[in-house]
């Protein structure tokens, strides 16, 4: 639950901008945000079109080509990833940071055996025999808790539950040995007791390894029981960052606002506050 | 006086070897004005429960009644002045090349009923929606106002039960809260009777005064919400449900494999 020490930072960003040119004129996605990553679990949380799938994926270079990301700094482990080439990209996708996508039933490939896919992040990477790959992967099945490996290896995506599959999508993340997850949303297409399950193999895999783990939400309540840190963005900025065990003594307005939005199970309101919007927050940088 | 009382509701869909039993002797009863709630995980059967009860699903056995009336499994054009549904997705759940003019104008021409200018204004500002909003397509508005306008079409005919399938799921958590408080202010000033369906603790114990708790197709218990509240249900999968919706705790995650 500590703050990550200089030394261990992973990812460093500084003033990351991310501006689509659409037919309509330019979108600001994402409007100057700062931020690190070291070994611990950073939530990032905001509604949708705060910024937060964005972030993540101009980490990877993976925005559309009408989109331009600038930025001072992002630096990952030693690579400048702002100034690398295409060739240097492929080296850091998938081995050194991976992504985790929100629903299985979409990130899976329909047609093929799920532990061809799994054993495919592992040799795109590196010369290995394939029978080595096939060991690999039933390790990593069994890594995610999934009792019988051999039989699942050769399941398609539709034969899965979602469960199973969004096992199968950490398994296929984890087997390249990455640093750094993102995770964007992993857990939103699942059902609460499932969820719960799949998250507590995500925390026990990233305690043993030690990586970084990007937790991209718009689940309040979910990020601060499970993070160490949250970054709450809204309309592309950061507009506060805390640890989240203290997430619900948040500050800012629109933290506030949000919290207060929640219904609550064990607290029964006749009405839910409304957030209303201060057009201050759009520009205002962190409050921290 | 119940409103709604279902008694051994059985769904079952394909047949044979094949089949599958949706909804399993299921029973409840709903007074008329109270909120009730249907919650379980995907695929337990809640929907399953609504679309029946509103005649989209056809074969079902057992009995539903509805306003003291039994339901036979096509329902006639005045069963939907009585009972209409909300539905989870407002992207999908109004046609794109529609306007909300449109959109609205349906149900009044498909029952022939008169003043429909009148109607629509008065619809729209039930909602929350201007004048203003009455000529615009869906992709003009934001999530929030197409479900406003979804429960705009819902109760353009004036019924006296809605039925929500996950009407909130989509939505982010600001405009869920101001589609709530939408939902508490049309039940208590038009006197409707709902039966909300989510997998949402926090969304159920907000709206409902009374919830059934279901899985694999049964309800296994049925709860005054101030059991929820205070923590009390009997069943272990409630409180499973009850804790798993509390936010993660690595001492519940602790292993199970699949």
């Amino acid at each position: 639950m500590s703050d990550a020490k200089p030394d261990e930072t992973l990812l460093d960003v500084e003033d990351l901008r991310v501006q689509f040119n659409t037919h309509h004129g330019v979108v600001e996605a994402v409007r100057g945000i700062s931020f690190s990553v070291g070994k611990e679990k950073v939530g990032i949380v905001g509604e949708s079109g705060s910024g937060k799938t964005v972030t993540g994926r101009s980490i990877l270079r993976l925005t559309p080509k009408m989109a331009s990301v600038t930025a001072t700094r992002i630096n990952f482990a030693g690579t400048d990833l702002l100034n690398a080439t295409e060739q240097q990209m492929c080296q850091v996708r998938g081995k050194r940071i991976s992504m985790i996508m929100q629903d299985p039933k979409y990130s899976l490939n329909p047609v093929r055996r799920v532990g061809h896919q799994i054993g495919e992040a592992f040799s795109v990477h590196r010369r290995v025999p394939r029978a080595e790959v096939k060991e690999r992967t039933l390790e990593m099945l069994s890594a995610v808790r999934i009792r019988d490996p051999r039989r699942v290896y050769d399941l398609y995506p539709h034969e899965v539950s979602g469960g199973m599959g969004q096992r199968i999508m950490i398994a296929m993340m984890m087997i390249p040995d990455p640093d750094l997850i993102i995770a964007d949303e992993p857990t939103s297409a699942l059902d609460v007791t499932v969820r719960m399950r799949v998250l507590g193999i995500l925390d026990d895999l990233v305690a043993e390894r030690g990586l970084g783990l990007m937790f991209i939400s718009h689940d309040l309540n979910l990020v601060a029981t499970f993070c160490d840190r949250v970054l709450i963005m809204y309309a592309g900025r950061i507009v506060e960052s805390c640890r989240a065990s203290e997430l619900r003594d948040a500050q800012h307005p629109y933290t506030r606002g949000l919290l207060d939005a929640l219904p609550r199970i064990n607290a029964r309101r006749k009405m839910l506050p409304i957030l209303a919007r201060d057009p201050a927050w759009r520009d205002a940088g962190s409050t921290l | 006086m119940a409103i709604i009382e279902v008694a051994d509701l059985s769904v079952q869909f394909g047949d044979g070897d094949g089949a599958v039993t949706a909804v399993d002797k299921v029973s409840f009863a709903v007074e008329s004005g109270e909120v009730f709630g249907l919650v379980g995980e995907s695929g337990c059967g809640k929907s399953t429960i609504l679309r029946a009860l509103c005649g989209l699903i056809q074969s079902w056995s057992g009995a539903i009644q509805i306003n003291g009336a039994a339901m036979a499994a096509k329902r006639d054009r005045d069963f939907y002045k009585l009972v209409q549904m909300v539905f989870q997705d407002p992207y999908g759940s109004l046609h794109p090349r529609h306007t909300v003019n449109t959109a609205l104008l349906e149900p009044i021409k498909i029952h022939h009923l008169d003043r429909p200018r009148e109607r629509i204004s008065k619809v729209l500002e039930d909602v929350g929606l201007g004048p203003n909003f009455r000529f615009r397509f869906p992709h003009q508005l934001s999530g929030g106002q197409r479900q406003r306008v979804a429960i705009a079409r819902a109760l353009i005919l004036e019924p006296k039960v809605l039925l929500l399938d996950e009407p909130t799921s989509a939505l982010d958590v600001s405009v869920q809260a101001e589609i709530l408080n939408l939902f508490r202010e049309l039940h208590d000033s038009l006197g409707l009777t709902y039966i909300l369906v989510s997998h949402d603790l926090g969304v159920v114990a907000h709206l409902c005064d009374r919830l059934a708790v279901m899985n694999e197709g049964k309800i296994l218990e049925q709860l005054h919400i101030q059991d929820l509240t205070e923590n009390t249900p009997k069943h272990a999968y409630t409180q499973e449900l009850f804790n798993a919706s509390a936010g993660y705790d690595s001492r519940l995650a602790t292993s199970s494999a699949e």
